[in-house]
Parts: structure tokens; sequence; C-alpha cells
């Protein structure tokens, strides 16, 4: 079984999160005073092409890639966003990395601010999350304090609920003060973001690495995990699973070390039925793929994502109807309702699912409800609306059998 | 300006760079379908109508929103394409307020509640965009019929609290192009987008009745919805009525500037309309008198020049003019401070009423109490003006009138013309002040209008403010005493 | 512009320039957005009003009315729903005699849903108030209306 290794969870446990000494103890500002020597095309260069470090929040993206493209751009007012508007349900390993060591995640933020020439940069925190809304300002005073930041301006936004505005353009609208609706790319935020300016937003998991990835070098980071994906992963177990909690895992961990290693296994009578990785918008899996590693890639070619890394356990005492009309009520409450097939697809999902679960639904409600998904995957605006459906497209191939019952209007057990 | 090569639908064209797809489309008069796109403001691809397949997308693209790139290859109208923008129009009819005599088959249609024995079956009860409605426009192009949700019965109520903008929430489709105008274009903020997701309205703050808002009733939120979701108040009945009536006269003014929109509505190539057809169709449906504007324009231009030429060179600086009602109302709500100092002529309506009441009804010998003024005209910004009692009796705009002809008869396309009445002589003075008193056409891209002319051999410097954004940005500049000019014109 | 609008919001201005992190820290004050505060909104931050109301109607953490005295929130997230917040939901309403979205007679009880609130590894978790109870249960749900004086 593969074990544990703690990059962005280093210090979890060991340090004590409200003392910046703690932290540069533990090692910590050391790779930011090593960048201020280092020139910053190398420091981005480093990034994109050994590292390859991909962006931790669900889209994966190159980050050295977009560092770049930001540094490259015009004008001289630049920012840089930290995105803590963790919403993806299932998901609680950003708050775990803030509430363990916040000041890693300050670190990479002030690295990436350096390499990339901005002057001011945010995190963004959803707002729900408070205590570590006050965590985080206490560290940026401390790091204030130290000098660490004399170049740079960082200030904390909260945000006020939203699961949209985890979206980068959307988060961008929200910190200018409007509704968080998700902008039109081209242009793309590292050319034209807030405020016009080039604007890189990242993943808390993803600046975490950096000061890492900086201190001991991109082929030590290249070496672990997956090779097109490489790494570490932090995942956010839920479910009916013994174990709950965070783990930090080289990215080709396979799913079956997951579930029955970090994740200590089913309870007791009870059989795995499907676990959802990624999220509300990401399919299911079942038991039959449980070797598979549970890399970017190795999904990808079996039509699945790895999402944020949140990993839900669901055993056989549950209809996946009734959990995926639990989806569809979220989607619903979280559409930001500017576009019609989003705002309006998913509240018929949620309606017709809701009369399938309640055992009221025509035989024609699977035709429909796959019309629908078709519809909202190629029409929506933004990815919310386009993956709202597709824990239910998942569901509709792999778990027959539960519409079926529903249908006829029998309960499971 | 560089061109690009682009393949829609199998064929390849030309097209210059840098315009989006749905541009090029139209320079190629290639249809796609649009329903929150408005020339002139910034593509919000909400609605996603206008969805095209490009290769190598993994999803569909806005047409409006996106732009061409060299070698770029689109279909536009693929059994997907129109499956999607089915859905889409079945999704907006199910959560609207279908009240549309030609989508019977769709959903509620007032003609159950209406009695046998008294209704005339005119067809008046319907929707006030019934056959000159965008959605339903789309949803015969798609061929939408039975709609596979449950249908949302809308009951918001109608805000009506200006009695000239009216508002129905259920039938808005969200597009936001009167929010964009009435906050991008118009500057007076009224209107904007409350809540999230599926519980979105367009409203006033939260809710609030339209009259105690900032709105001062310009109308051009009307001008650009697609369905009836915001309109002006109707006076059809009431002109029909009185014009059939006998012991009332009926005298109505026409502005050319309908001729234009009258021409879209009726499928006429522009030019094509004479105003005396119109005038023909109006003295069919009743209307004792007709006349075009150009006498009461005239004179209330003679009272603004009058009013001009006392006060250049011995009043403040600059000079503020207005005849425009709506433009009034929002100098007197965000600019009160200048309400002593702007000078008004009469609208057009102001002018043929006062006409028709003092001079005109004692030529005839009619008695003013026996007479209904109606001023037919493509602008609204009048509109609340006659609603207050200040002028006509009823204004009338082209949609209005296209409607009340759609029902009576009138086929623009195929009516005699009849001549014109008149109060007799209509041409005015030419004068320096001309080009400041020319109408203006509005229009959602419009600039400031900025010209000299001269005055007693002095070079003066003016500016018109078209759009009630340009409005504000002149006044502000007066506030700031930065202004450059010595006489504005606001219109709204 | 009253003098304590103007005093909190300075004090946010102070640390961010966000202007949701002003409008939380109104509703801080008066548990929600007053339309007095949405006006000193609009002049500080030189915006309209219908742009703040705007603004602010978009965010489920923001609000226009007074909440219930005690306003329990019940994440519906998936992780909860596996973990039994139905069970949960169940025993509030019962409890509390009203369905959720909805407020008891008295003011007192407000019963809601809340989307993931991040505590999946503790699920079912609940906000009464904005402080977090977690591996709620129906029995834990008793316990804590009792503690908040409701008589059984």
């Amino acid at each position: 079984m593969m074990q544990e290794l703690r990059l962005a969870l280093r210090n979890a446990g060991t340090i004590n999160p409200r003392s910046i000494d703690d932290y540069i103890t533990a090692g910590g500002y050391k790779a930011l005073t090593k960048t201020h020597n280092t020139k910053q095309s190398d420091l981005i260069d480093m990034l994109e092409r050994s590292g390859r470090l991909r962006g931790r929040g669900g889209a994966a993206f190159n980050t050295g890639l977009k560092w770049s493209s930001a540094y490259q751009a015009a004008g001289t007012e630049k920012y840089i966003i930290c995105n803590a508007d963790e919403g993806e349900p299932g998901t609680y390993k950003d708050r775990t990395i803030l509430e363990s060591d916040p000041h890693t995640v300050i670190e990479g933020l002030l690295i990436g601010a350096y390499a990339i020439g901005a002057s001011n940069a945010y995190i963004y925190c959803r707002g729900e999350y408070r205590e570590v809304i006050r965590l985080l300002e206490d560290a940026v005073s401390q790091t204030k304090q130290m000098g660490y930041c004399d170049n740079v301006t960082i200030q904390i936004a909260y945000g006020a609920g939203s699961y949209v505005c985890g979206e980068e353009t959307a988060l961008i609208e929200s910190l200018e003060g409007n509704r968080g609706e998700p902008r039109l790319k081209p242009p793309f935020p590292t050319i034209a973001g807030f405020r016009g300016k080039p604007t890189v937003v990242n993943n808390v998991e993803t600046f975490a690495v950096v000061p890492l990835i900086v201190e001991q070098g991109a082929e030590w980071f290249q070496s672990i995990g997956a090779p097109d994906y490489p790494g570490t992963k932090v995942f956010s177990l839920s479910g009916d699973i013994n174990n709950k909690g965070c783990f930090e895992a080289p990215t080709n961990i396979t799913l079956h070390d997951i579930v029955y290693g970090f994740g200590g296994g089913i309870s007791e009578g009870h059989r795995l039925k499907a676990v959802q990785l990624g999220g509300s918008s990401c399919g299911f899996l079942t038991p039959d793929m449980l070797d598979l590693p549970v890399d970017v890639e190795s999904l990808r070619s079996i039509g699945s994502a790895l999402g944020s890394g949140a990993v839900l356990v669901i055993d056989d005492t549950h209809n996946i109807v009734d959990i995926l009309v639990g989806i569809a009520e979220f989607f619903v409450h979280e559409s930001c309702g500017k576009c019609v097939p989003c705002r309006e697809g998913t509240l018929r999902v949620m309606q017709l699912l809701k009369q399938l679960a309640a055992g009221q639904a025509s035989i024609s409600v699977q035709d429909q409800l796959r019309d629908l998904s078709d519809y909202m995957s190629m029409s929506c605006f933004c990815p919310l609306g386009q993956s709202a459906t597709t824990a239910l497209c998942s569901a509709l191939d792999l778990f027959k059998e539960d519409f079926s019952v529903k249908l006829h209007g029998q309960e499971v057990h | 300006m560089e061109a690009v090569t682009i393949i829609i639908d199998g064929k390849t064209y030309s097209v210059p760079r840098e315009i989006t797809i749905l541009e090029a489309a139209s320079l190629n008069s290639i249809h796609i379908p649009t329903l929150c796109t408005l020339k002139g403001i910034d593509p919000k691809a909400n609605c996603r109508l206008c969805v095209v397949e490009i290769e190598k997308s993994r999803t569909f693209m806005p047409a409006c929103a996106t732009n061409v790139s060299d070698g770029m290859v689109i279909r536009t109208n693929t059994p997907s394409l129109r499956r999607s923008r089915k859905h889409t129009l079945e999704l907006l009819l199910s959560r609207h307020s279908v009240d549309c005599h030609h989508c019977l088959r769709i959903g509620s249609s007032k003609c159950e509640d209406l009695d046998p024995t008294f209704c005339e079956m005119c067809f008046f009860c319907d929707c006030v965009r019934d056959g000159i409605c965008e959605l339903q426009a789309l949803a015969r192009e798609y061929q939408i019929d039975v709609l596979p949700y449950k249908i949302d019965s809308c009951r918001y109520p109608i805000d009506d609290s200006t009695e000239t903008v009216i508002r129905n929430p259920n039938k808005c489709i969200k597009c936001r192009r009167c929010v964009d105008i009435c906050c991008e274009v118009q500057a007076v903020n009224a209107l904007s987008v409350i809540n999230r997701g599926k519980d979105i309205q367009i409203m006033p703050e939260m809710g609030k009745p339209l009259a105690d808002s900032p709105c001062v009733q310009c109308g051009r939120c009307g001008q650009v919805c697609p369905t009836g979701a915001i309109h002006e108040m109707e006076h059809k009945d009431e002109v029909i009525y009185f014009a059939h009536q006998y012991g009332m006269t009926t005298i109505a003014q026409i502005s050319f500037d309908v001729l234009k929109e009258l021409e879209a509505l009726a499928g006429l190539a522009s030019g094509e309309l004479d105003i005396r057809v119109v005038a023909s169709g109006l003295k069919k449906i009743g209307v004792d008198v007709v006349v075009s504007d150009k006498f009461a324009s005239s004179m209330a231009k003679s009272q603004a020049i009058k009013s001009l030429r006392e006060c250049i060179g011995h009043t403040k600086q600059p000079i503020i003019i207005t005849s425009s009602y709506a433009t009034k109302q929002f100098i007197n709500k965000e600019f009160a401070s200048f309400n002593n100092r702007i000078i008004t002529y009469p609208s057009p309506q102001q002018a043929f009423s006062s006409y028709v009441t003092d001079i005109w009804s004692q030529t005839q010998q009619l008695d003013a109490a026996n007479i209904r003024t109606i001023s037919v005209t493509a602008t609204n910004e009048n509109a609340a003006e006659a609603a207050r009692n200040n002028s006509v009796d009823y204004v009338i705009n082209a949609r209005e009138l296209y409607r009340i002809f759609m029902r009576t008869g009138v086929n623009l396309k195929q009516w005699t013309a009849c001549e014109l009445d008149s109060f007799g002589e209509e041409e005015c003075e030419v004068s320096e002040f001309d080009e400041l008193l020319e109408m203006v056409e509005w229009k959602i891209d419009s600039n400031i209008k900025k010209f000299e002319f001269t005055v007693d051999e002095k070079r003066i410097k003016a500016a018109i403010g078209i759009t009630l954004g340009h409005t504000r940005i002149l006044l502000e500049q007066v506030n700031s005493n930065q202004s450059p000019y010595t006489v504005i014109r606001v219109c709204a | 512009m009253q003098t304590k609008y103007v005093e909190i919001i300075d004090k946010a201005r102070a640390k961010s320039d966000s202007l949701l992190n002003s409008m939380h820290a109104l509703q801080d004050a008066e548990g929600y957005l007053t339309e007095a505060a949405v006006q000193a909104l609009a002049e500080t931050f030189d915006i309209p009003v219908s742009k703040v109301y705007d603004t602010a109607s978009f965010y489920s953490m923001l609000r226009f009315t007074r909440p219930a005295e005690t306003e329990i929130q019940i994440c519906r997230g998936s992780s909860c729903h596996v973990a039994g917040a139905r069970d949960v939901i169940a025993a509030f309403e019962y409890i509390l005699d009203i369905h959720m979205d909805d407020t008891t007679a008295d003011g007192k009880y407000g019963l809601y849903y809340s989307e993931c609130i991040g505590r999946c590894g503790n699920s079912p978790s609940i906000l009464v108030n904005g402080q977090l109870f977690t591996e709620m249960t129906p029995e834990k749900v008793y316990q804590l209306i009792n503690k908040g004086g409701r008589k059984l």
C-alpha cells in the first residue's frame, strides 16, 4: 500500500499555525528569499518545463504556463489571487491546509507575485470559513511584520456564499464588487483579468507546494507521482468509510489504496457501491475500477476526472438517485442564472429527479434527463453548467438498477 | 483592415479580422438566431440561441461573442444545434406567461376566460407583443409545440406604477437588454438584476415599484425588450373608442420618425413607406384629422430660438436646453441644482396639444372637451408627460400603431395613401440654431454631438447629449466647472 | 449617511477594498443589510444603489431581512447526505414543528439548508448562528434544542 507523502501538509500537526516563527524554524520563507535572487523568467521556466506543476483546484492547468502568460503580458499592474473559495461538496483540503499551515500558502503566493511581477495579491476565502479568514489575516500581519511582503500588498477578501465564485473569472468578478458571474474567455485572465489587468488565479494547494519546488527543485517534484501529473494530491475523504479526513499521497495512488488503505475500508456488513471522485461535478467510479491510479490523465482515459480530490465513498445502503437529487438541488441553488441552459436546465433536472426519487416519474424520464444533460454539457456558458449533469450521466450508465427501482416505486432495502 | 478566411456551413468566406462569427454571418446573409444580442452593447452570450459548432471546440460556442480566426470551420445549423436551440426555447417558454394567440397550443390562453356574449374577438386582450415578439418568432421558426415540462404559472404582479412604462415579470426571459440600456447607455440605473439562478429577476431595487426608483420613463428599455416583459402603456382601446364615438373629434399628429420602425415591422424596404399611407390607415380606424408633426415642431422650434436669442450672452453659461420630458425628470432627480437654470421649450406633443386646444378648436368651432389629441411618435420620452395631462391625450408609438393596424385590417403594403391635413405653413425660419435644434436619432452607440455655430459673429461651442448617459456626462462636466460649451441640448 | 455606517465601512476598507468585505461588516453589525446600510455602501463606493442590491442579492450569505433569533443551517452536501443528514433534518423538523426553509411562528428558530460547508470529514454538519456542530445525530439535535430552551 502506498504511503502518505506530505508536501502541502508537511507541517500539519507539527507546527503552531498561528506562529510564523514556527514556520520559519521548520524552514519557511527560505524559498521566498531564494527567489529574490532568481530571475523571474528562470523561476517560471522551472515550473513550466521541468516541474509541470498542474493546478490543484480541479482544472489541472499547467501553473508555469499560467504564470508565464501573465509575466509576458503587457503592463506593469498585475495581480495574483489565491482561490480559497473551496466549495466543491466533499472537499475540505484547502481548509485543512490553511488551518494547519497558512504560511506555506502565503509564501507560495508571494513567490508567484514575484514571478509575474505583481505588487498586489488577494486571498479570496469563502465567507463560511470565518475562522480561517481570521487565521489568514493574522498570518498576513505577521508576514508583513517580518518584512517578507515589502513589495506586495496582500488582502484577504471574503466570499459570501457562492460556489460559482470558485471559477476564476467569476471569482474575479466577485472581487471587483460584482455578481459572481463567469466571464467570456478569451480574453483569458492572464491577459486581462482583475480590473482588466494580467491576473493569475491559483488554488490553495497549488501555492502550498510552490515553496518546496523552489527549494528542492523541479527534478525532485517530477520524480513523485504520475509523469503527466507529478507531485502529490491532498484527498478529502468522506462518506461510508471508516477513516474520514484529509491525507496526501503521490498522484499515482490507486483508488483501492485510497478506500481500503487510508480510508480504512467500508463499515462492517456493507459493500462498496461507488466512489464519487472530485465532488458533485464529477462522475462515479465502481468497485471494478479500484486498481486505477487516480492521476488526471489515467482518469481522463476512462472519461472520469480527479477534480478537487474529494473522495466520497458510497456503500450499498444508498440508492444513487437519492444522492443525485441532492446534487441537483445543489446546482439549482448555485447556478448563477446568467445563461438559460444552466438556470432553467438545472431546475428541470432537479424536478425530474425528485419525481423519479418519489416514484412519480414517467417511463421516459431517463431519456429526458439524458437529453437535458447533453444539451447542458454543450450549451452552458461555463464549466458549472457543463458539468452539472456529469454525475447524473455517469449514474445513468452505471446504476441502471437504482433507477429501475425508483421508477417502479420500491425502496432499496 | 486585414481579412481572414473562414468556412461557414461548407462555404468559404473572406471576412474582416476581429469581428464576431455573428457579424461575419450577417455580412454574408447567413441567419443565426439571437435573443440577448443588442447592437452597440458588448455581447453577453446569455441566451445561448446563437450557439454554433466550431471544429476542435469541445462545446458549442456563442456566435455573438466568439471572434473569427483564420481557417476557422463553423457550422451554424446542424441537427445538434437546432436541438439545442429548441431546448433553450422550450425551457424559456415553460416559465413564460404565454398568452399570444399564435401559440394557442402551448399553454394558457385568455380565450377560455372570455364570455362569448360580449367578446368581440378583436384579439386585443392578448399579449402586447403578439405578432411582433422575438421569442414568438423563434418559437415558430423552431416549431415549438407541446412543452415537455411542467408549466410554471407565473404569478408575479405587474408593475404599472409609472402609468407609462409597464413591467410584466411573467414574460421576462432575463436577457438583460433593458438593464444594459438603463445602466450603461442611459446611466439612469433604475433596473438591475436581483437574486441568483432560477430566482433571478430584473427589477428596480429588490422589487420597489418603478415609480419609486430613479426611472424617468425614457422608454428605451421597452424599445429593446424582445418580449412583452417591459413596454409602454397602450392606449389602443381609448383611441379606437373615441375615434368611433359620434360627437368626438380625434386629431392625430404623426412624426416622420415613425416611418422607419413601421417599415421594419411591416417588412417594407427602407424609404418605401409614405406617411400619407399611415395617415390613411389612421383615418380608416376613425381618426378624423391627421397632420404631420412639422407644424407643431416648427412652433416649438420658434419658441426655442426666441429663448436662445434672449439667453446667449446674457445668462449663466453653459445654457442647458431641452424639450424632452424624460430628460427634465432626469435632471430633477439627478441634477436638481440645475432645475432653475434649464431652458425648456415645448415638446412636439405639447405644441400640438396647445395649438389644437387654444387655436384650432376655435377656428373649427369645436368644444375642446370633445376633442382628443393623439401623437404618433417613435420615441417614448414624452409619453409620461402626456400621461400626467401635460400635453396630448394619448401617445402612440410605432409598435402600438402597427398592432392596431394588424387588428383592424390596415395592410401597410397595400393601403392607398390619402393627403395629410394641415394647420398651415409648416416651415420654420432658417436660423443659426438649426443644427442645435434638429431632430437627433437615438442610437445605442451614438456619441455626444459636438459642433460649433455662429451667433452675432461669435463662434459658439455646442453639444447635444443624445442619450441620458451623454446628458449625465455633460452635466457632470458643468458641475465640476469643466464644460467647454456655451450651449448644451440634452435629450433622453 | 449615518456615522456608524461610515465607521464600519472605513474599518473594513482599511483592511481590504473588496465590496463584499464591507457588506459582511455591515451585516455583522446589524444582522442584515438595512436600507440605510445599502445607501451608505452606494455613497462610499460611488456606485448606484441598484448596483449594491444587484451584487448583494447574488450571494446567499447576505440578506436584507432580519434573521431568526437562532438560524439553523443544515448542510445538504452529498457527504452529509450519505452520512445521514436526512435524519438530522427530520429531527429538527419534528422538534421545531416547521419545514425546511421556514421560521417558527415566534421568530425564534429558522431552519435552512446550507450547501457544503467543507466539514465533510465530520458529517453530518450544521451551523447554528454560524457556529459549527459536527457529527450530528437526532439525539444531538434534541440535546441542542433543549439547551436552547425549547420545551419538548
